[in-house]
């Protein structure tokens, strides 16, 4: 237990040092900040532009499309304000960094999590939040505390997801040689596809969503299921058991990486 | 004697630097192709996401906007090709380039800088051309056929794909040289990333924008690079219209580059080195 705490209390102080790295490109940073801004701006425009010219896609209305995208962007934010170090495993497998990390007495996940900060994500998870509390105000939706805790759940479960999947993809470069590991970039790119709903795709695209890349459960079904649409009551409720799943693999996949980790000697 | 000659012929001779230059990006372009490739399955997976979106939009309805599902169905395939052509980015290698101190390395070459670059991004940009190509217009061929080719439309769409290109480099060149007052290049990617998927029609075809905002955008040169080769296509724009949008193209190009000289002579002046 007080390991844990350990850990927790560690955790803090290195994202406390990776904001202060920040302030080193600070023209480049709010830039990055305005950007954000505007492309999350972009996008909904986008939506709201193809919307403009039609009553709805699929049978979902504008504010349920952008609920989907809210879930989406927040768990994009989550990764990328928490566990942005995710990203950087390649380049340290590459570069022989990971040595340092592996004589420190901190465990070596922890370290890989924290080894990089986006400020970004903050930005990202603010304006998701605000699309959220838009798109529940206008969609008729009852709510009550069971439903509500459900929200938060369904909420975190896709953040929990959506850190497991960047975490495998980048750790397949532990068996991968090479400068980049560009499985990475399609998981994410992938994720384009989860902001409109499972329905309108082919049955092929629907079994690679539903199963092998499993992103109709970060916001297709915990949605759909919170707006009562049929079909998402199963795949709702598989959501625990896709998470634990999906953290066991993670856990899994970077022990055997390690084991498997030889420095390059660069 | 060949000194002589060479000294004679400087124009020859740069030629012959600038060729190196292409075999290079072209080799850079070989071997980094896993990322050219991810940036085509990043890029063909947003086009099957819009191909869907459109067709169960087109299943309601028959007409969006002036916009039929066999014209939005090639418009689709059209941007996606428009788009992986020339994929790769440079902002962040420059900016890697100047963080580290390398780019002090370029700067001392005998030649132009924006020349380097730009000789490079044409090697590069041959071996994608050809991939792309190939894969699209195949795929393209098997789903719609030959029946909307049409020869003088198909030489327009070259040229002004051509042109797009053009006005692409300019862009990107313009953008990597605000690493210089960034020393970073996230921001500065993004930012470019952004502005260009959206204004060039990549995502969603212009004429459906709002008013106000098609006016503007009208004003900008994002146009050029997928837009207007995609009308061109399409044949949303008569042979009169195209011609003066691909007159539009070259003008934007002349005002874009001379824009990257001047900003350049600025730039330049500003980079501050740490050790090399």
């Amino acid at each position: 237990m007080k390991n844990y705490r350990n850990n927790i209390k560690l955790y803090i102080l290195f994202q406390i040092q990776n904001i202060k790295s920040l302030a080193q490109y600070r023209t480049d940073f709010l830039m990055m900040i305005f950007f954000t801004l505007f492309s999350q701006g972009c996008n909904l425009g986008l939506i709201c532009i193809i919307y403009s010219n039609i009553p709805q896609v699929g049978g979902w209305t504008m504010w349920e499309i952008l609920l989907l995208y809210g879930f989406l962007l927040f768990s994009e934010g989550f990764i990328n304000f928490f566990f942005q170090g995710a990203w950087k495993i390649t380049n340290m497998i590459h570069m022989a960094e990971l040595d340092r990390f592996l004589i420190r007495p901190v465990p070596v996940g922890l370290q890989l999590l924290t080894a990089k900060i986006d400020f970004d994500g903050l930005n990202k998870m603010m304006i998701a939040a605000a699309v959220l509390i838009m798109g529940f105000s206008k969609c008729k939706v009852e709510w009550n505390l069971p439903k509500i805790l459900l929200f938060l759940l369904f909420l975190a479960e896709a953040c929990l997801i959506r850190v497991c999947m960047i975490w495998i993809a980048s750790c397949v470069s532990f068996w991968m040689e090479g400068r980049k590991n560009n499985l990475n970039y399609f998981i994410i790119s992938l994720g384009e596809m989860a902001k409109y709903p499972l329905t309108i795709y082919p049955a092929v695209f629907q079994g690679i969503f539903g199963y092998l890349i499993p992103y109709a459960f970060i916001s297709y079904y915990p949605i759909g299921y919170i707006l009562g649409k049929d079909g998402t009551k199963t795949g709702a409720l598989s959501i625990p058991l896709f998470c634990i799943t999906m953290l066991a693999v993670s856990c899994l996949i970077l022990k055997s990486g390690l084991k498997n980790y030889e420095s390059s000697n660069y | 004697m060949i000194k002589k000659e060479m000294w004679r012929n400087p124009c020859r001779k740069n030629i012959k630097k600038y060729l190196a230059y292409i075999r290079c990006g072209f080799l850079e372009g070989c071997a980094y192709r896993s990322t050219f490739i991810t940036g085509m399955l990043a890029n063909f997976i947003q086009a099957i996401v819009l191909y869907y979106v459109w067709k169960s939009i087109f299943a309601y309805q028959d007409v969006v906007n002036g916009y039929t599902w066999e014209i939005m169905r090639q418009y689709v395939f059209v941007a996606f090709l428009c788009n992986s052509v020339f994929s790769m980015g440079f902002e962040m290698s420059i900016a890697e380039r100047i963080v580290k101190g390398d780019i002090i390395l370029d700067l001392l070459k005998p030649l132009s800088y924006r020349g380097m670059l730009f000789f490079r991004m044409l090697g590069t940009a041959g071996m994608e051309f050809a991939v792309t190509f190939l894969l699209v217009g195949s795929i393209y061929l098997t789903v719609n056929g030959v029946r909307y080719l049409n020869g003088i439309r198909i030489l327009l769409f070259l040229t002004a794909l051509l042109l797009g290109m053009g006005i692409k480099f300019c862009i990107q060149y313009i953008f990597s040289l605000m690493c210089f007052y960034t020393d970073n290049s996230y921001g500065v990617t993004k930012a470019r990333e952004i502005l260009t998927n959206f204004f060039s029609g990549a995502l969603i075809p212009l004429a459906m924008f709002p008013d106000m905002l098609r006016r503007i955008v009208d004003y900008l040169p994002f146009r050029g690079i997928i837009y207007t080769p995609c009308c061109i296509f399409i044949g949303t724009f008569s042979i009169h219209d195209s011609v003066l949008n691909i007159l539009m193209q070259a003008a934007w190009i002349l005002l874009l580059s001379l824009f990257g000289t001047l900003l350049g002579k600025k730039a330049f002046g500003v980079i501050s080195m740490y050790g090399g």
